[in-house]
């Protein structure tokens, strides 16, 4: 089976886990969401093969141009939802988790975005390229659970639903913030000092990539110092999620830097 | 003095400087930075003036953004100190806690009766908690015993660890301002410079462009010789990516270009009409050479520009450094007469010779006459490529290393190494001993609850017919004992592979490409070993665990079988593609 083939199989799957999803919640079954979830993980397994095999016939990394990138975000988020979709007791988490994948697959695939695979430019033949962009990717996908955790939380009728809610948005954070530290910022600033001989140019990619931490860091210390719980905590969290979405799209397309290959 | 101590301890204070920090971060990235006040004035009309005024142009190295830093560092400084002295007390010089009736207000809190004098008891109770890695300290009250077991101890401190990561980095970043040199070298083949702030110069052997089979550039080389004291000391090939670092100096490549300024040219003088009597001259720019034609005896390129365009005021401008629009300016005599002068373009033959007159220069090729005499043709050019590169000694890049470390430390000890705490008080009365244990965690309460209660809970409850029957040499049906006591073991079938991977990340970071290959050998042989031992280990206990009850030991074997096999098949990737 092709790269393609095995990329329309997961967004089936997708689309699949999605209607599974959202019947479960209108029909309000809750045990129905378990169908999503295993229908995800099948998407889940075709997606693992499609990068796998966009890896060997392109021979590089699997998030060098904008489909392949959103291709792994997209598969990122999925692990996340995997991760988090059985532990949490959040039923809603998995159809709007999926509402995100789906339109970024969606994306993905879509014309506008050119699929063939380009030889390497040369500030991108580095091993830096694995380890900067798949652990900053993971962390923007556990930020979006703590999205969707705090979309619902807003949205949420009862006090016990927001407690879970609210949890597992720290949760999603305590486990993203150190990811996209990492990968982003630390991983970020090895390469550029190899690559450009200097660790901070204040590119505005680099710029956005500290107001998300910055934004992250609020978040942290309103909510564990002050005890900002809830809806104020939520709403910095969806501030966040939207700071992470500007560095990975906006930067590339309104602003110009460094960063222009990806 | 107080009153700056506490305006600064306050966590307020850092919120609001976090936010205007965002702000002002963001407004840096609308307005582009660095520019020309041309640029700005073209773009922003008369905000252009009050930008510059509030150095909006220069935003991350002006003077207020630099102030709010430092006030964010003095403030990181203060609010973290002003918490580390209670918290230092709590974790290794804590109060006793004495009165039971307080440990049964505790978050986790159980009280039962062991039919045991007090010494063996406590022995019980103490052994039981140093089965679970608590350290245990005790002290005597009268007639009753007070045990307080801890455990993660350096949890507390994960988020001053990040705090004290950040003001290193913060320091490396001021240090790396202040003396931090940089400088550009471009050198042609064969050419030597010296280093800025350093002594010691550079040689340019050889400068070469890889192409794709497909096309695309692949890589830029630049084979360069350290030259110490008139000797050369050592050659490498930097490449992007891949730079040299001598004595505190890193040389990156950077970019490349052509020596425009002394580019070769060809030249072909023809006559108007006449297509078979052409003349072919070579020359260098600057140049005037002499002609063997009829109607011209000498000829001169005054100028040369890769990428015509017309800028500013009317003025002849290279748009960049590639050569798209190819253009020279030429002039042509014959004897004192000057017969030619304006811009030809290589790209555009006719141009500049069916336009009679010049809007460049205003003088009119064949001045005077109605149709030209001669027509002079860009016919080809050459420069010699140069490479640039960085040299750039930067002394703050340590320190940033240094502050990543500790951030990363930090960030692990705050999110998943929660202390645990469990206080007991042991009691004698009629022979039998009342025990009050309270715990306490900051994370993780589900991980602990069950753990508190494997050493405090469900082994003696309250009921005292239930507890009278426990003795110490049967251990209670009813305790888990297989995950009660999950050691380091258990845990070895992720730690292995991840220890291969952290140790992998650590040399890149601290050596890169300047370790001998004898120990990448022997780092990849011990992260083989590591792997294996992952994979084998969590086989083992999975196969071991098969059929008994035990969540978490399982969990552990199964974690490290995924990362172990990820991460050999991550290798056999890797190995694929090279």
């Amino acid at each position: 089976m092709t790269e393609s083939t095995l990329f329309t199989i997961a967004f089936v799957s997708y689309v699949l886990a999605l209607v599974v999803y959202f019947s479960a919640l209108f029909a309000r079954r809750d045990k129905w969401t378990r169908g999503g979830l295993i229908l995800a993980v099948i998407g889940f397994c075709g997606h693992t093969a499609a990068v796998i095999l966009r890896t060997i016939s392109s021979g590089h990394a699997p998030f060098t141009n904008m489909y392949e990138s959103l291709s792994f975000l997209s598969w990122a988020i999925v692990l996340a939802l995997i991760i988090f979709g059985r532990s949490s007791r959040v039923p809603r988490l998995g159809p709007y988790l999926m509402l995100i994948v789906v339109g970024l697959v969606a994306l993905a695939s879509s014309p506008l975005m050119p699929k063939g695979a380009t030889p390497l430019v040369p500030a991108l033949q580095s091993y830096w390229l694995w380890l900067h962009v798949s652990v900053t990717l993971l962390g923007e996908a556990f930020f979006s659970v703590a999205f969707v955790a705090s979309l619902l939380y807003l949205a949420a009728d009862s006090e016990e639903k927001k407690a879970r809610l609210d949890a597992l948005a720290y949760r999603a954070v305590a486990v993203g913030f150190p990811l996209f530290t990492l990968g982003g910022l630390v991983f970020g600033m090895v390469w550029a000092y190899r690559a450009w001989g200097r660790y901070w140019s204040w590119d505005p990619k680099e710029v956005w990539s500290l107001i998300t931490w910055l934004v992250f860091a609020l978040y942290l210390h309103t909510r564990i110092v002050m005890g900002w719980k809830g809806k104020r905590s939520a709403i910095i969290a969806l501030v966040g999620f939207l700071a992470a979405l500007f560095t990975y799209f906006g930067v590339n397309y309104l602003l110009t830097g460094l960063h222009s290959y990806a | 003095m107080r009153s700056a101590w506490k305006f600064f301890s306050s966590v307020k204070l850092a919120i609001v400087l976090i936010i205007i920090l965002t702000v002002a971060s963001i407004i840096g990235t609308l307005i582009p930075q660095g520019r020309s006040a041309s640029e700005y004035a073209a773009h922003y009309g008369s905000l252009s003036g009050l930008f510059t005024a509030l150095q909006l142009t220069r935003l991350y190295q002006s003077v207020w953004y630099l102030a709010l830093l430092l006030l964010f560092a003095v403030n990181t400084v203060v609010c973290t100190l002003s918490r580390l002295g209670p918290k230092w007390r709590r974790a290794f010089r804590p109060a006793p806690e004495t009165d039971a009736k307080s440990l049964t207000a505790m978050r986790l809190s159980s009280r039962f009766r062991l039919p045991l004098p007090l010494a063996s008891a406590r022995d019980e109770v103490a052994g039981r908690l140093t089965a679970r890695r608590y350290r245990v300290d005790e002290s005597a009250q009268g007639e009753k015993r007070v045990l307080l077991a801890r455990k993660r101890r350096l949890g507390w401190f994960g988020s001053d660890i990040v705090h004290l990561g950040l003001l290193v980095i913060l320091a490396g970043g001021l240090t790396s301002g202040l003396g931090g040199r940089r400088a550009e070298l471009a050198l042609v083949d064969g050419q030597t410079a010296d280093v800025p702030h350093a002594a010691f110069q550079l040689r340019l052997d050889k400068f070469d462009t890889e192409y794709y089979p497909q096309g695309g550039v692949k890589d830029w080389k630049s084979t360069v010789t350290v030259v110490e004291g008139g000797a050369p000391v050592l050659t490498r090939v930097i490449e992007v990516n891949e730079p040299l670092t001598y004595k505190g100096v890193s040389f990156c490549q950077q970019s490349y270009g052509w020596d425009w300024s002394r580019a070769q040219i060809v030249l072909e003088i023809r006559k108007p009409g006449d297509m078979a009597a052409f003349k072919t001259v070579t020359l260098r720019v600057g140049e005037r050479a002499a002609v063997d034609a009829p109607d011209v005896t000498q000829v001169q390129v005054r100028r040369f520009v890769p990428d015509f365009v017309i800028g500013e005021g009317n003025q002849v401008q290279s748009r960049s450094d590639e050569p798209n629009n190819p253009a020279a300016q030429v002039e042509a005599w014959k004897g004192e007469e000057r017969v030619f002068s304006g811009w030809i373009f290589a790209k555009f033959p006719d141009f500049g010779q069916g336009h009679g007159d010049d809007p460049m220069s205003g003088a009119r090729p064949n001045a005077g006459a109605g149709a030209p005499k001669v027509a002079v043709i860009l016919k080809d050019f050459a420069a010699a490529p140069y490479s640039v590169l960085e040299a750039a000694k930067d002394p703050g890049a340590n320190l940033i290393w240094l502050g990543c470390l500790l951030i990363t430390a930090g960030f692990f000890l705050a999110f998943y190494w929660p202390p645990r705490e469990i206080r007991v008080v042991l009691e004698e009365s009629q022979g039998r001993v009342d025990v009050t244990a309270g715990g306490q965690a900051s994370k993780g309460r589900d991980a602990f609850k069950s753990e508190f209660d494997s050493i405090a809970g469900r082994a003696a409850p309250l009921k005292p017919s239930f507890a009278e029957g426990i003795s110490t040499e049967q251990p209670s049906p009813l305790s888990d004992q297989a995950s009660a006591h999950l050691g380091v073991a258990a845990r070895l079938p992720w730690i292995l592979p991840l220890a291969a991977w952290a140790s992998q990340i650590f040399s890149m970071i601290l050596f890169g490409s300047r370790a001998p290959w004898a120990f990448w050998l022997a780092l990849m042989i011990l992260q083989g070993l590591a792997i294996i031992a992952g994979l084998v280990l969590g086989l083992r206990a999975l196969i071991s665990m098969a059929g008994r009850r035990n969540r978490q030991g399982r969990r552990h074997a199964i974690a490290g079988c995924l990362l172990s096999a990820m991460t050999i098949a991550i290798i056999l990737l890797a190995f694929l593609l090279s």
